[in-house]
């Protein structure tokens, strides 16, 4: 069955967008029909996936002018990897939509009828927190959660992640599972030691293996893949994608 | 006997209401609302669940919605009630000069993120008094189950 997914840390600079960029070629280099969508108005994940965006319908034409996904996605360089825009008209999304109802399950009711054509369609959620961000939550059937141990007080960071989704799957009567835990930019001794500290392998949840290292300077610019399919990221993010697959097959 | 998997009924199901309800024409619930409740809807509407129903022996979808409606109670200078009505904000209420407010636009977000600052300052005060980890690794269990169950 088809999976929306998002990838979630309400903290800036966790590397939300590479590992939804990353993750997404690897399904599609998995031989996994899948789609990202960029829900942040910068357009990040655009520019990393190398895709021309110019006069490209966007999500924003998906969500306020009801075109079609068919209408919006765009061919990237990987045969099953499909990708919708953003761009900064999303910023005024909130205006656009301020007379409908349901506003925040309209990005959901938009994805939701591609669900068919696709095993996994990822949104790339934006750091500030507002409706957009909201409605990534609203439209996701999991949502997974990346330790950068590197940043202050991962533990912190984690418990009020867990916290914010608890308090908006509660207010929006939602079915939205938090899938697991992955690490990233560390190695195996720190897992353990931070994993130990905050009993994290007795959570109900999946504690992924694999972990992101940090990634080369040379490969911000790009998906690992494209610049070296053997490098140890790019290995990385495909070990991390076939544990999805086999949890989301379990 | 079970003949096919439950999880795919369910998730159908749900996704079944979630289109439905992105699908929904306001505009005609909002007119049946002021034709059968006399009600004016604002804009903060909140739809609850839904589910599948059997209706006069037919397939119905229930819907379930939370919504802010205005009221205003009239009363005179002696303090007695004169009318309740539901005003239309957009239009004047004949022979009453309306003074209009601003109603501020309160995100839903900021109070989930309100609630989470307090219980954050709530949760570091009871860990700073008790210094358990364990009491948040607990804590944290909790809300995942919570969020995890069925």
């Amino acid at each position: 069955m088809s999976q929306i997914l998002s990838i979630v840390n309400y903290k800036d600079g966790t590397g939300k967008t590479t590992s939804a960029v990353n993750l997404a070629v690897s399904f599609a280099l998995l031989e996994k029909r899948t789609l990202l969508v960029d829900c942040d108005p910068v357009g990040d994940a655009g520019k990393l996936l190398r895709v021309d965006t110019e006069r490209q319908l966007t999500l924003f034409d998906l969500m306020v002018k009801k075109n079609t996904g068919n209408d919006c996605n765009v061919k990237t360089n990987f045969d099953m990897l499909d990708f919708i825009a953003s761009d900064l008209n999303l910023l005024s999304i909130k205006k656009q939509l301020s007379l409908k109802p349901f506003k925040e399950r309209i990005l959901r009711a938009s994805v939701i009828d591609l669900k068919k054509d696709y095993d996994y369609i990822i949104l790339d959620i934006p750091s500030l927190f507002g409706f957009i961000t909201y409605s990534v939550y609203v439209a996701s059937d999991w949502l997974f959660l990346p330790v950068d141990l590197r940043s202050q007080y991962p533990d912190e960071v984690l418990f009020n992640q867990v916290k914010i989704i608890s308090d908006i799957k509660k207010k929006f009567n939602l079915s939205l599972k938090i899938g697991g835990v992955f690490f990233t930019r560390c190695d195996s001794k720190q897992i353990k030691t931070f994993s130990a500290k905050n009993e994290l392998n007795a959570m109900p949840f999946n504690l992924f293996l694999t972990q992101i290292p940090e990634s080369n300077p040379d490969f911000l610019n790009s998906p690992v893949a494209l610049k070296d399919l053997k490098s140890k990221e790019a290995v990385a993010y495909l070990k991390l994608a076939s544990e999805l697959i086999l949890f989301f097959n379990k | 006997m079970k003949i096919t998997d439950s999880e795919v009924i369910k998730n159908s199901e749900k996704e079944l209401i979630d289109a439905i309800t992105g699908d929904l024409d306001w505009e005609a619930i909002e007119n049946v609302f002021k034709k059968k409740h006399s009600l004016s809807l604002e804009d903060d509407v909140e739809y609850k669940d839904g589910d599948l129903v059997i209706y006069n022996n037919a397939i119905a979808y229930k819907l379930n919605f939370d919504v802010r409606i205005s009221l205003s109670v009239l009363f005179d200078r002696q303090g007695d009630c004169l009318d309740i009505t539901t005003p239309n904000i957009n239009e004047k209420t004949e022979g009453v000069e309306v003074v209009e407010d601003i109603i501020e636009d309160t995100e839903p977000v900021d109070d989930v993120l309100e609630n989470n600052k307090q219980d954050e300052k709530q949760g570091n005060l009871d860990l700073a008094e008790n210094g358990s980890k364990s009491e948040k690794a607990e804590k944290l269990s909790r809300m995942i189950s919570e969020i995890n169950k069925e």
